[in-house]
């Protein structure tokens, strides 16, 4: 079998695991890849759920995909919140000239201990 | 209860400030920075679950509803939260349609007070909208015998 070769990420993927990060840091909040699984990013063998990195022109734009937790905070704050984490991540680990919008889209409300699947 | 004995109020919410935020099947809230979509399923779960917060609620959806959701419920295609729940999502506003059961002995008028007062303050706070109107059906009343199995009669000869 051969032996695979390890590339270093791209922007693109570490972008991704940045705004993983970022998301998994915050309370009372998680990501969704969606019923059909295809808000991810592939990264190697695993995939990161609720997040989308797409190049338009230089720049990377950035998808997260999210369910608050019940009772969540206003939903303009929590997206604010998470975009100014994943800028301030993106300007420590020297991706700042990478980064452009930041889309954040809230797919659904849940009580803790609910996992149904997003519509 | 007969299904249809209801009130239907409607009440107008104090004009907000206009939050721009706009929903899926709409253009999402816009910035320099990205935007923000907000879908309509969340809105309707908002209303639901701020509505069940209130004392006296006891359930939502009419009997119908229930019977439909327990069924779609179970092979994973219901949700419970959302029943009973209607809303109508524009740009800025939202306009809210309960059917809800209240306990017996609660007062309906008050409870459906609490309720209209409930909802629009969690989904102003929560999702930005302006919150037009909450019509609220009473669809039925609770009793709280009403969820305990019945043992069989003894049978009345020998």
């Amino acid at each position: 079998m051969p032996e695979r070769v390890q590339r270093p990420a791209s922007g693109r993927v570490l972008l991704a695991r940045l705004a993983e990060q970022v998301i998994a840091a915050q309370d009372a909040v998680s990501t969704t890849a969606g019923r059909d699984g295809r808000w991810v990013t592939a990264d190697g063998d695993r995939l990161i759920d609720g997040v989308v990195v797409a190049a338009t022109g230089r720049r990377l734009d950035v998808e997260l995909h999210v369910v608050a937790e019940w009772p969540p905070e206003p939903l303009q704050q929590l997206a604010a919140r998470l975009r100014g984490g994943l800028e301030r991540s993106a300007s420590n680990s020297g991706l700042s000239d990478q980064l452009g919008d930041v889309d954040v889209a809230i797919h659904d409300v849940r009580e803790r201990g609910d996992t149904g699947a997003v519509r | 209860m007969a299904d249809g004995s209801s009130i239907t109020k409607e009440s107008a919410a104090p004009a907000s400030s206009s939050t721009a935020v706009t929903h899926r099947n709409s253009e999402p809230l816009s910035s320099e920075k990205g935007q923000t979509t907000i879908t309509d399923g969340v809105v309707t779960k908002v209303a639901g679950l701020a509505a069940r917060e209130v004392p006296g609620v006891y359930e939502l959806g009419g009997s119908t509803a229930r019977a439909i959701g327990n069924v779609t419920q179970k092979v994973g295609l219901g949700d419970a939260r959302t029943q009973g729940v209607s809303v109508e999502v524009g740009q800025r506003e939202a306009a809210v349609d309960l059917t809800v059961i209240i306990e017996y002995g609660e007062s309906i008028p008050q409870v459906a007070e609490a309720v209209r007062n409930q909802v629009i303050k969690r989904v102003e706070g929560i999702t930005g909208l302006s919150v037009t109107e909450v019509n609220i059906t009473v669809n039925d009343l609770y009793f709280p015998g009403d969820d305990v199995e019945q043992p069989p009669a003894p049978p009345r000869v020998a």
